[in-house]
Order: structure tokens, then C-alpha cells, then sequence
């Protein structure tokens, strides 16, 4: 078991005790059990996947978060949590059309690319929640 | 006796309507404070959750491994001050303003002290002491704080300190503790070492870093850096209005205290007219017979 806390600037979102936990690490996404080695790493915009000690499952979309597990007790720290049931399925469908036809018509090497980019994911990830 | 009693009548007049107004901007602080000091509570978990991570990352790494953790041999200090851009807020500003004075006078006496300074009131009284200021900043903190603003001054802080133009950072503000007290905080932010912080369990063993550990120092340590200095605006924020809040709502009193007073002389006045006017009229009553 592990005892896991997500804390964003304004509020504590989840804490509790939990059995799995996968998460977008920055070079690849990782689940943590019981008794991980010590680990630290930055989080990817994407969907953090816990498994509460109920068996209850739990997505969060986390942008520009970082993580850490210490002798089982997980921080994930975060700028922006969203939970299904603080998104509108219509505003994040339309703003995922238009920062996909966006990046799509800008070149790799433009001002706004990563902007785009990091955008483009930030409502992919939050149309994937909901649906 | 009739002109002092018109006197005293334009007084409570006066005072009345002064009343009127610290206790409106009583209502305003208050209304004000609410917002602010939920900000600030709401950010003390993630601030905490942070402070672990940047405290069991700083024990298990060298003072060697980021610029931010580079201990020196400490010559220039910058020393953040952190006040409010509006006055009437009790001894608010004067306690941060007196600490850096006995901070400047006292632990870093012997060093060079460059101020940066947050508010009107920092830059008003260090450039009446012909201080001259590193850099300074008005009107950014009125009705919220933003992390923009902190990540901002920040910025260009760690810039010097990574270019040693500086040796160790502090800065010192107003911690919001309750409505009624706010304490001056003095806080090193730079370099990052932790002698008195967050306690968390034995960290010897080490970590495993992704993608790698200096990476992830790169990313961690500036923005805790930043984070630590919006937090502090967070908290004199807060305070600021509760100081506010506090210093009006004395004044209201105050102004009806006055008011009862002057009732009281005004009413004696008119007593004592009205008795004068009796005994003339008796005496000349007295007079006729």
C-alpha cells in the first residue's frame, strides 16, 4: 500500500491510501507498487491512473507536474489537476480540433510550436478523460 | 457658550463621517481578506509537498551538483523586502521595514546588501535613506498575487546568484498567521540548504532520477526557488489585509469612542446653558418683586 498525496497550487486533490499508481513520466510512463526504489522524475502533460485501497479507479489530467516516491509514500505536485468532472467535453473537443489543425499548419522550428504543442496536449489529454 | 456648543456639534460631525469611512474600508479589507488568506492557506499543502521533494532531493546531492545549491563564501547578500503599496494598515510595513534595517545593521553588517524591494512602501523609505535599491517593484500586489510576478523578480534573483553577483538571498516579509497576528518571517531562499525545515524521514539512501539527476535539479530547484518568493507574497498578501482589517476597525471604535465623548460635552454645554438661563430668569423675577 502506498500513501499518495496531489497537491496543486490551490488545492489538495486527492490523499489517501492507494495500491497502483501509473503516471506520464517525461521519457515514458511508469507504474509505481508497494515498496518502489526511492524515484524522482518530471511528469509529461498527461493522465495520472491510481488505484485507491477500495479498488476504486482514479484519473487525473496533470500539467507540469513533478513526482516522487519515498519508502511508499507518493507526491505528485502539479501547476494543473483536472478531473473528469471539471471539464466540458464540448470546449475541450473544439480546442483540441483547433490547436491540432494549428500544429499541424506550423512548421517544427516556429515561435509557437511548443506552445502549440503543449496546448494540442493539454486538450487531447482532457478529451480523453472524459470520453 | 452657544459658539462652543456649534463647536462641538461640527466635531461629532466630522468625526462621524470619518467613522463612516474606516468602517467601510473595514468591510472592503475584509471582503478582501477572505480571498487572500484562502490563496494563501490553499498553497501551504502544495508549498509543504514541495518542500519535501526539494528537501529529500538537496540531502541526497552535493552542494556541487547545481548553481542553486553552491554554498559561499558569502560577501553580497540580496535581500528581498517585501511591504504593501497602501498605507493604513497598522505597523504592517514598519515591522518588515525595521527588520531589514536591523538585518542590514546587524547580521550582514560586515556584508553588501542589495535590496530588492516589493512595494511602494520599501521603495519610499529606502530612497528617503539614500539606499540605493537593486531593483524594485510597485503595483504588483493588489487584490491577488501571481506566480507570473514571482517567477518574474525571481527570474533576474537567480540569475545574479548563478552569475555570483550575489551570495545568498533572503527575503523578509509579513507571515499571515491569524487575522490578528502577522509575524515578520526573515527566509533564505538561496542557496537552498535545509537546517530547519520540513521534517521528513531518514532520506540517506539514494534516488533514482528520470530522465537524469541533474535534469531534474534544473527543473526542481528554480521553480521551488520561485515558488518559495510567490508563497511569501501569498502570505504578506494576506496579512496586509488583515492588518488593514484590524487597524480600521480599531479607528471605528475609536472614532466612537470620541463621538460618545463629545456627545457627552455637548450635552453637559447645553445643560449648563439652559441652567444659566434659568437662574437669569429668576434672578430678575427675584428682581421685580
Amino acid at each position: 500500500m502506498l500513501n499518495c498525496s496531489i497537491v496543486t497550487l490551490s488545492k489538495k486533490v486527492f490523499e489517501g491510501n492507494i495500491t497502483y499508481m501509473s503516471a506520464p513520466g517525461k521519457v515514458g510512463e511508469f507504474g509505481v507498487l508497494q515498496d518502489h526504489e526511492n524515484f524522482i522524475t518530471t511528469l509529461d502533460v498527461g493522465i495520472v491512473d491510481i488505484t485507491a485501497e477500495s479498488g476504486e479507479e482514479k484519473k487525473f489530467l496533470v500539467i507540469g507536474g513533478y513526482f516522487e516516491v519515498t519508502e511508499n509514500n507518493v507526491i505528485v505536485i502539479a501547476d494543473e489537476v483536472y478531473t473528469s468532472e471539471d471539464i466540458d467535453k464540448a470546449y475541450a473537443e473544439s480546442n483540441t480540433n483547433k490547436f491540432k489543425d494549428k500544429l499541424a499548419s506550423l512548421n517544427f522550428n516556429d515561435e509557437e510550436y511548443e506552445k502549440t504543442k503543449f496546448a494540442y496536449a493539454k486538450y487531447s489529454n482532457m478529451l480523453k478523460l472524459v470520453s | 457658550m452657544a459658539v462652543s456648543m456649534k463647536d462641538i456639534k461640527r466635531k461629532i460631525a466630522s468625526v462621524q463621517k470619518t467613522q463612516q469611512i474606516t468602517k467601510a474600508m473595514k468591510m472592503v479589507a475584509a471582503a478582501k481578506l477572505r480571498k487572500t488568506q484562502e490563496a494563501a492557506l490553499q498553497f501551504r499543502p502544495y508549498m509543504y509537498k514541495f518542500g519535501q521533494i526539494i528537501h529529500s532531493l538537496v540531502d541526497s546531492s552535493s552542494h556541487l551538483e547545481h548553481p542553486l545549491l553552491f554554498l559561499k563564501d558569502v560577501k553580497n547578500v540580496d535581500l528581498i523586502v517585501l511591504t504593501s503599496d497602501k498605507g493604513l494598515c497598522g505597523a504592517f510595513n514598519h515591522n518588515v521595514i525595521k527588520e531589514s534595517e536591523n538585518l542590514i545593521k546587524g547580521k550582514f553588517a560586515s556584508k553588501n546588501v542589495s535590496p530588492v524591494l516589493i512595494g511602494k512602501f520599501a521603495n519610499n523609505y529606502f530612497k528617503f535613506k539614500g539606499i540605493q535599491a537593486k531593483n524594485s517593484y510597485t503595483d504588483i500586489l493588489k487584490d491577488k498575487a501571481t506566480y507570473e510576478d514571482a517567477s518574474m523578480i525571481m527570474s533576474q534573483v537567480i540569475e545574479d546568484f548563478i552569475n555570483e553577483k550575489s551570495d545568498e538571498v533572503y527575503v523578509v516579509y509579513n507571515k499571515f498567521v491569524n487575522v490578528l497576528v502577522q509575524k515578520v518571517v526573515v527566509k533564505k531562499i538561496l542557496p537552498m540548504s535545509f537546517e530547519d525545515s520540513v521534517p521528513v524521514g531518514n532520506v540517506t539512501e539514494k534516488f533514482l532520477f528520470e530522465p537524469d539527476k541533474s535534469s531534474v535539479l534544473a527543473e526542481l530547484l528554480p521553480k521551488y526557488a520561485k515558488m518559495n518568493l510567490y508563497e511569501s507574497m501569498l502570505e504578506s498578501l494576506a496579512g496586509e489585509y488583515a492588518a488593514r482589517m484590524t487597524a480600521m476597525d480599531a479607528a471605528t471604535t475609536n472614532a466612537g469612542e470620541m463621538i460618545d465623548n463629545l456627545t457627552l460635552e455637548f450635552n453637559k454645554a447645553r445643560q449648563a446653558s439652559i441652567t444659566r438661563e434659568l437662574v437669569e430668569i429668576t434672578t430678575s423675577i427675584e428682581a421685580m418683586k
